[in-house]
């Protein structure tokens, strides 16, 4: 069974992920993907593909749980670190990783860190704001985590609290088993009872199959996410800590449907009536923020076995 | 203790491991004097040390900036607002995901965001949410200038820092008790391009059993000109942007944004590409290292005409 895959290489590769800072790698067989969107599949990228490396990197915990919060009342810190380094550290680790699959022999591409959307239905795929490929969908094929209602991955180790990069590659990496534990998602709707946005539909549920395992989410109304999560224009969900007012605060007419229109002039009205301080502002995801899997609700940090694999 | 030895040693290489060449420990009573919202505890209660990081400029990149024929700040823009910014944001986040290895919480701070407005009971403008400048002071790294920066011994203002908070407790450095960095030449108050500093008065500073004293700043002339680059002789001219908007005597947001229009309509697509020098920090040179730096008249003296831009 193993003797069609590089155990050495493979084993290499997990190593240089964690010697680049991610705290969790995994392989996954594009076989995993098989009932993904044409568009959206490894091969579709990559024509030779085998496998799909997903990594990722945790938030601090203080920064994450302290953003927003105490005499502080900061956000500042969780925009910088997100946008800016968690960003870079992951967009390195799977060039390095492309690179070295590359000296070994191999074809890898690294994709983009999430952040880059076609915005309206494109190549038959009917999802709006949809990526080239769901580096969340690859962490749950990799056996890193499992897709929660709120359709992000949580992981044992860190919840919500991780961003993940994938690199697809032709070599024949061993892949990992699906996450088969205790249940993260435990279906206690904190994230569709805080969403300010209300982006959360309850009543059209997603079903998306990865290998032998199913998962169910609800359907997200992207507009209405990207209203607060990309354009910042909910102040309730971060801005105000910058000092953002309610000059900054526009949201959606009750019931429209957000178009490209209502959003952009909705943007130039932030940035005319909100003035200079729109330029310093970031919204945090409630639905991510609120998450907390069974196992660790109460803790106070990370626990240590789950600090181990990366240098720092 | 012992086991913090080996944390505040292991800190250090890492710090040093990330490019940083200055690394202090601060105990957070340091602290005492800065605003409650804007202090170590602020963002992380139970903090306990503030571990300061510097990178210091490459010295005739610093030096030569907007000098000889070429007369260009472009390696200057390009260097601090990218690999700089990003290595010190780098270290920050290794030297946090070390501590969280070790079993203690930590916070790296940043410096890119601002609170435009007076915030809640923070009654100053363009305030950030933590004074990393101070921080290198408070750990022992060097002494706060009349222009509120931190000077070192080894390079003067030519460095950037942040900081990164923790609940570990490590053995604080000494504060700097050498010669005077800041001898009071009152330079940075008389080179300021836009007189954002009043010379005549001065507030007492204390850090730790230290007490330094600041000039007063006008943050809303100091960002007209080194933030929006409104004032072409602090340097856009020399990517050929002149356009220079005089400030008038009391800056407001819509004298910055009518200033921003009407540099952009008359200074067409070169508004995309230009820099602006803070002359209170070039102009700063410390008593023994005059003769070694130089600031920006001492070679080009009037090049650009007169020095100040006199209120309208």
């Amino acid at each position: 069974m193993s003797t069609q895959y590089d155990l050495e290489l493979s084993k290499q590769i997990k190593q240089l992920a964690h010697d680049n800072r991610m705290d969790l790698v995994g392989f996954s067989p594009i076989e995993r993907f098989a009932k993904a969107p044409k568009p959206v599949r490894p091969e579709s990228h990559l024509p030779e593909a085998k496998a799909v490396i997903a990594m990722c990197i945790r938030y601090p915990f203080a920064l994450f749980e302290n953003a927003g919060r105490g005499d502080a009342d900061s956000m500042a810190g969780i925009e910088v670190y997100q946008n800016t380094v968690i960003g870079l550290l992951l967009y390195k680790a799977a060039w390095r990783l492309a690179r070295a699959l590359e000296d070994a022999g191999h074809q890898a591409i690294p994709m983009c860190v999430s952040g880059k959307w076609s915005v309206h239905p494109h190549k038959g795929i009917e999802t709006e704001w949809m990526a080239d490929f769901s580096n969340r969908h690859a962490a749950v094929a990799a056996g890193l985590g499992e897709l929660g209602l709120h359709g992000l991955c949580i992981t044992p180790q860190f919840g919500t609290r991780q961003r993940f990069v994938s690199v697809i590659t032709s070599a024949p990496l061993q892949p990992d088993p699906m996450y088969t534990g205790p249940a993260l998602c435990d279906g206690c709707d904190a994230c569709l009872k805080r969403c300010p946005m209300k982006a959360i539909d309850p009543t059209v549920k997603e079903t998306v199959d990865f290998g032998e395992r199913q998962f169910t989410y609800y359907r997200i109304d992207h507009w209405r996410c990207g209203w607060s999560e990309q354009a910042d224009m909910n102040i309730e969900e971060g801005p105000k800590h910058f000092g953002n007012t309610a000059k900054a605060h526009i949201m959606p007419p009750h019931g429209a449907k957000i178009d490209d229109k209502l959003f952009l002039d909705s943007l130039s009205r932030k940035w005319r009536e909100g003035g200079l301080q729109t330029k310093y502002t970031h919204a945090m995801g409630m639905c991510m923020r609120v998450c907390r899997p069974p196992h660790l609700r109460g803790i106070k940090k990370f626990a240590a076995e789950a600090l181990h694999a990366a240098p720092y | 203790m012992a086991a913090n030895e080996d944390l505040r040693s292991n800190i250090v290489r890492v710090a040093q491991d990330g490019d940083m060449d200055l690394v202090g420990f601060a105990s957070v009573d340091r602290f005492s004097s800065v605003h409650y919202r804007m202090r170590p505890e602020a963002h992380l209660p139970g903090a306990k040390t503030v571990i300061s990081i510097g990178m210091r400029y490459p010295m005739a990149m610093y030096e030569r900036a907007g000098k000889g024929a070429s007369e260009s700040y472009f390696s200057m823009d390009g260097y601090e607002n990218f690999p700089m910014i990003n290595t010190l944001m780098m270290a920050a986040m290794d030297v946090t995901r070390y501590v969280e290895k070790r079993g203690f919480l930590a916070i790296p701070t940043q410096a890119k965001h601002y609170r435009v407005h007076p915030y809640k009971d923070i009654p100053d403008s363009w305030t950030q949410d933590f004074p990393n400048e101070l921080a290198a002071t408070a750990a022992g790294l060097g002494e706060l200038g009349l222009h509120g920066r931190t000077i070192t011994p080894q390079y003067g203002t030519r460095q950037r820092f942040l900081a990164i908070i923790t609940d570990a407790q490590i053995a604080p450095d000494p504060l700097y008790k050498g010669d005077a960095l800041c001898d009071k030449c009152m330079k940075c108050v008389d080179k300021c391009w836009v007189q954002a500093f009043d010379g005549s008065q001065l507030t007492a500073v204390q850090v730790g059993e230290r007490t330094f004293e600041q000039a007063k700043l006008d943050p809303w002339r100091c960002h007209y000109c080194c933030k929006f680059m409104l004032i072409s002789e602090a340097g856009p001219a020399t990517s050929g942007l002149n356009v220079t908007i005089p400030p008038p005597a009391v800056v407001t947001e819509a004298d910055i944004q009518k200033g921003l229009s009407d540099k952009g309509a008359k200074g067409g697509l070169q508004t995309w590409y230009t820099y602006a020098s803070r002359a209170c920090e070039r102009e700063c040179i410390p008593p023994h290292l005059r003769g070694v730096q130089t600031g920006y008249e001492d070679t080009q003296p009037t090049a650009q005409g007169a020095h100040h831009v006199n209120p309208i």
